[in-house]
């Protein structure tokens, strides 16, 4: 315990108020008969914005709490902030579907809370224990609120399907967890899991430690959609709430790498030690495959798509990819761990804004936008704001310059440069340059295509959008612009807060 | 315990996660997966409690408490989707379940 104050324990503050909201919307839908969603998307704002200002202001970076079971290092820390913004735009977006499809808001949005609860938990905890109950917690909200449409059969599947492959996957990280308690002879902190990895007390429990590392890693595989590991995605996504399917691809992800860096950190070579390079190289070499089968697969089984959802379904598998060469370069060790971590922190936020501007056009038309590619056709007149903003978050996807996705893009190959990772580099380049053909598809179809004739008379006039969800978009794509522009200040928003 | 039965009881629970991934992989009703996932967290169980008692740590025995809570939470929550599509569709065979593709 190095930082408390004899009143309130902070470390713990953004968790409470963040289960407080929850809870209050659970229990306040029994008292108000609320006919509107929009009542309890503004208390989950209000949680998620609470937590964030207790972060930002009582929470020093590099805080700990429970024996260093929890802990704010600078890279958690910039990375729970990130969530929980993130956590806000998929809320504001996600007040449309709720409305139009009547589903149940008061769970929805408590669902989510939790559901954005055990991402944050995910991202600071330092002990096995945490890390399995903050996936767990994770799984099961998204396992209601993937099916949470319920006459939809195509929803009931999804859910299905996200259910049996989640899992299935929490069943490798429970072994893993075991085998690496194991290796660190009785202990599930990972500061202990680090130094049995550097001094193994014999080579059983080096064994241990290793087949610990290669289960956990297929299981956040599951988590992160690394090829081969990704099938399920593009079902999910399909048939999933959009909103839902958002918070699958940007934040659960965006955890994930949080939760791998901090786990595979005490892999990370500090000392020239020999054992320790060793144990690196076939680490690395996964790390490698995953990363370059995720760019190559992703690319190319994007461009085939004819559906939207699917389509961005694939981008995100690519997007891990680029992602990992990030964890990858970090765990090497060559260049300095924090660089690194700010390039992984600058990816992600972008990351965060493209998707929610991209997903939120989606969830804004309705099902008129979540189908097939061909009904963007001539969306550009008949809204052409929203087209812009799908404009601007594909650009960014993309990584056409003056974008977050550029800006994101060129830090992380930056580094993966200064490691040598040039084959790495070579490849996501190219892979972004053949992303340009799938996503830019949909921007020609919005602007330089007339909309079938028989949709044109009902959808012809503009789609009216909640003030929420408008602010939602307006935030994503303002930013995915000016961080683009000026991306100075997104490294010293990311060193002040 | 006697250290030299330790690894035994860790052959055990590779034997029964095995046996539980096989199941995934092959069984086609989704009640059947379900059981093979309960089969693999509880090999992940049976190795927590083995280390726990090797190296006299109680931590790991609370792991294994909170996984049975968890599974519990998750069977609840996934035979509810099960029941749903059940009733939608008249079958869980998981290979009947491709609305989604293509």
């Amino acid at each position: 315990m190095t930082v408390s104050w004899p009143t309130i324990e902070w470390t713990w503050a953004p968790l409470v108020l963040l289960s407080l909201a929850a809870g209050v919307i659970i229990a306040g839908d029994l008292f108000v008969r609320a006919t509107r969603p929009a009542l309890w998307m503004q208390l989950g704002l209000l949680g998620l914005l609470a937590a964030g200002a207790a972060v930002v202001l009582q929470i020093p970076p590099n805080a700990s709490a429970f024996n260093q079971a929890v802990q704010y290092d600078g890279f958690g820390r910039s990375g729970v902030l990130v969530l929980l913004a993130g956590g806000c735009l998929i809320a504001l977006i996600s007040q449309r579907p709720v409305g139009r499809e009547e589903l149940p808001a008061a769970e929805y949005f408590a669902l989510l809370l939790l559901a954005v609860l055990g991402l944050v938990v995910l991202s600071i905890s330092f002990e096995l224990m945490a890390i399995f109950l903050s996936v767990e917690m994770v799984s099961v909200g998204v396992y209601v609120l993937a099916g949470v449409r319920r006459g939809d059969t195509r929803g009931s599947e999804a859910a299905m399907k996200y259910f049996v492959l989640a899992a299935f996957s929490a069943g490798f990280l429970v072994l893993g967890l075991a085998f690496l308690y194991g290796g660190a002879e009785g202990s599930t902190l990972l500061g202990r899991i680090a130094l049995a990895a550097h001094r193994p007390a014999t080579p059983f429990s080096l064994g241990c430690i290793l087949a610990g590392y290669a289960l956990t890693l297929a299981g956040f595989a599951f988590k992160l959609t690394l090829v081969p590991f990704h099938l399920y995605a593009a079902d999910v996504f399909d048939g999933a709430p959009t909103p839902v399917a958002a918070f699958l691809a940007v934040l659960s992800k965006a955890a994930g790498v949080i939760a791998l860096i901090h786990i595979l950190s005490p892999l990370r070579v500090v000392d020239n030690d020999a054992l320790q390079s060793a144990l690196m190289q076939d680490f690395t070499g996964l790390l490698w495959i995953f990363a370059a089968l995720g760019i190559v697969v992703g690319n190319a089984a994007a461009l085939v798509q004819r559906r939207i959802k699917r389509m961005l379904a694939y981008s995100t598998i690519a997007h891990s990819g680029y992602l990992l060469i990030g964890v990858l370069v970090f765990l090497e060790g060559s260049v300095r761990g924090a660089e690194v971590e700010t390039a992984i922190l600058v990816y992600l936020t972008a990351y965060v804004l493209m998707n929610a501007g991209a997903f939120g056009v989606a969830a804004a038309l309705g099902p008129a936008g979540e189908g097939e590619i061909e009904d963007y056709a001539g969306l550009a007149r008949r809204s052409p704001a929203l087209a812009l903003a799908m404009t601007i978050a594909l650009l960014s996807l993309t990584g056409i310059p003056a974008t977050a996705g550029f800006v994101g893009k060129l830090t992380l190959f930056a580094r993966a440069v200064e490691a040598d990772h040039i084959a790495l580099v070579v490849l996501a380049v190219l892979g972004s340059a053949v992303s340009a053909y799938y996503y830019l598809r949909v921007v020609v179809y919005m602007y330089m295509r007339d909309s079938a004739p028989e949709t044109s008379g009902a959808e012809a006039d503009p789609v009216p959008l909640e003030f929420g969800h408008k602010i939602g978009l307006i935030f994503s794509t303002a930013a995915t612009v000016f961080f683009g522009i000026f991306p100075q200040t997104l490294l010293f928003l990311l060193k002040i807060l | 315990m006697d250290p030299v039965f330790f690894p035994a009881n860790l052959l055990l629970s590779l034997v029964i996660f095995s046996l539980g991934v096989m199941g995934v992989l092959w069984q086609r009703n989704a009640l059947s997966v379900f059981m093979s996932i309960e089969l693999m967290l509880n090999a992940g169980n049976l190795a927590l409690i083995s280390f726990a008692q090797r190296f006299g740590d109680s931590a790991g025995a609370g792991l294994v408490l909170f996984i049975m809570t968890v599974a519990a939470a998750e069977a609840g929550v996934g035979l509810a989707i099960f029941i749903r599509l059940y009733r939608q569709r008249n079958t869980i065979e998981l290979d009947k379940a491709h609305e989604l593709q293509g």
